[in-house]
């Protein structure tokens, strides 16, 4: 199959492909989901970067491995985010303690080129992204699936194995944490 | 920190501009790593079982994960209406291949019997060509699935799969 074909394909027909061990869907599935999945370690992790690409290497090991192991009962990127979620926490379990990485408080690139309204995203980005540090883990795994991922309750249920009425209120508790400290910065 | 002069700055609204931000942001590190990252998985073995060769080549052990792609690959290529959904294979413990069933999705209005046939065709052609020519006899199941077809692009057996949300 071309890879404009594989690029049309559904995320169950190339799960389906790679678990018989078609390394070009598998890498079809990697660019779609991998950005996500790196993303989230690297804000579980505090911004290490190095510890959040261990894990996500680790991850994506695990993922090609027990690919054929699918059975399609959940999606697939909720698949996928169940197995990073549980490599970032046994990467989280060893880690050495450390503070915020300054990393965390990357910027972001300016869109609209008015340095006033640049300025004002700096500081929101910052500091948003600082309060999520603060938050406690399962928060924050919960915030980061669900605003920054789009997962149901169900889905985030299954990621981290959980209940949907247990998510609930911890994504109810983080939004109310962020609000305040977004409130305190104003 | 620095403290914002916008009056309007802090609360929900700003949560969620924050957060769009960081949902469109795309991390530099992981454009830097992906290759290495994606050559490391696919380097991984998975685990797989022996299968033995027919004699007089049955001091050479096959794994199980051969067979399955190179039917699956052999079976995709040679089918635009049906898929291969999965390969199922019965080894005994003496690692002799008995039994092998093929899942196929196939798009519906398909002649199945034609379809399966020519599975089962492809099938012995690969068992023969890699664990040799007795292998042609073991059993080959074919088992379907239909894809219906909305168009032509959504309804591709290669591309879609039932289990699709």
């Amino acid at each position: 199959m071309s890879v404009d074909s594989l690029s049309r394909a559904s995320d169950t027909a190339l799960a389906r492909r790679a678990g018989m061990g078609d390394a070009e869907a598998f890498t079809e599935v990697f660019h779609r989901h991998f950005a996500p999945t790196f993303r989230y370690a690297v804000r579980m992790l505090d911004g290490d970067d190095d510890l959040a690409q261990d894990a996500v290497q680790g991850a994506w090991v695990k993922i090609w491995q027990r690919l054929p192991d699918f059975r399609g009962d959940s999606r697939l990127q909720t698949w996928l985010f169940t197995v990073v979620a549980r490599q970032v926490l046994d990467t989280r379990r060893r880690r050495r303690p450390l503070v915020v990485d300054p990393a965390l408080l990357e910027p972001i690139a300016s869109t609209s080129g008015d340095p006033v309204a640049l300025a004002v995203d700096r500081e929101l980005w910052e500091t948003l992204a600082v309060a999520l540090s603060e938050l406690p883990w399962r928060q924050r795994a919960t915030w980061i699936l669900r605003e920054l991922d789009g997962q149901s309750y169900d889905e985030i249920a299954q990621i981290l194995g959980t209940t949907p009425t247990v998510v609930r209120g911890q994504l109810h508790r983080a939004r109310k944490a962020l609000a305040i400290r977004m409130e305190e910065w104003r | 920190m620095t403290r914002s002069s916008d009056p309007n700055a802090g609360g929900p609204d700003h949560v969620a501009r924050a957060t769009r931000q960081m949902r469109d942001h795309s991390h530099h590190r992981a454009v830097e790593i992906a290759d290495d990252v994606l050559r490391n998985a696919l380097r991984a073995s998975r685990h797989s079982l022996p299968v033995r060769a027919h004699p007089p080549h049955d001091h050479v052990h096959v794994s199980d994960r051969v067979l399955v792609s190179t039917l699956r690959r052999r079976i995709d290529d040679a089918l635009d209406t049906a898929a291969v959904g999965a390969v199922y294979l019965r080894v005994t413990p003496q690692e002799v291949l008995e039994e092998l069933t093929v899942e196929l999705v196939v798009r519906y209005g398909e002649v199945l019997l034609e379809v399966a046939d020519r599975v089962r065709s492809i099938a012995r052609s690969v068992l023969a060509e890699i664990l040799g020519p007795p292998a042609a006899r073991v059993g080959v199941e074919v088992t379907t699935t239909h894809v219906h077809v909305s168009d032509v692009t959504v309804g591709d057996p290669h591309l879609v799969d039932p289990r699709d949300p």
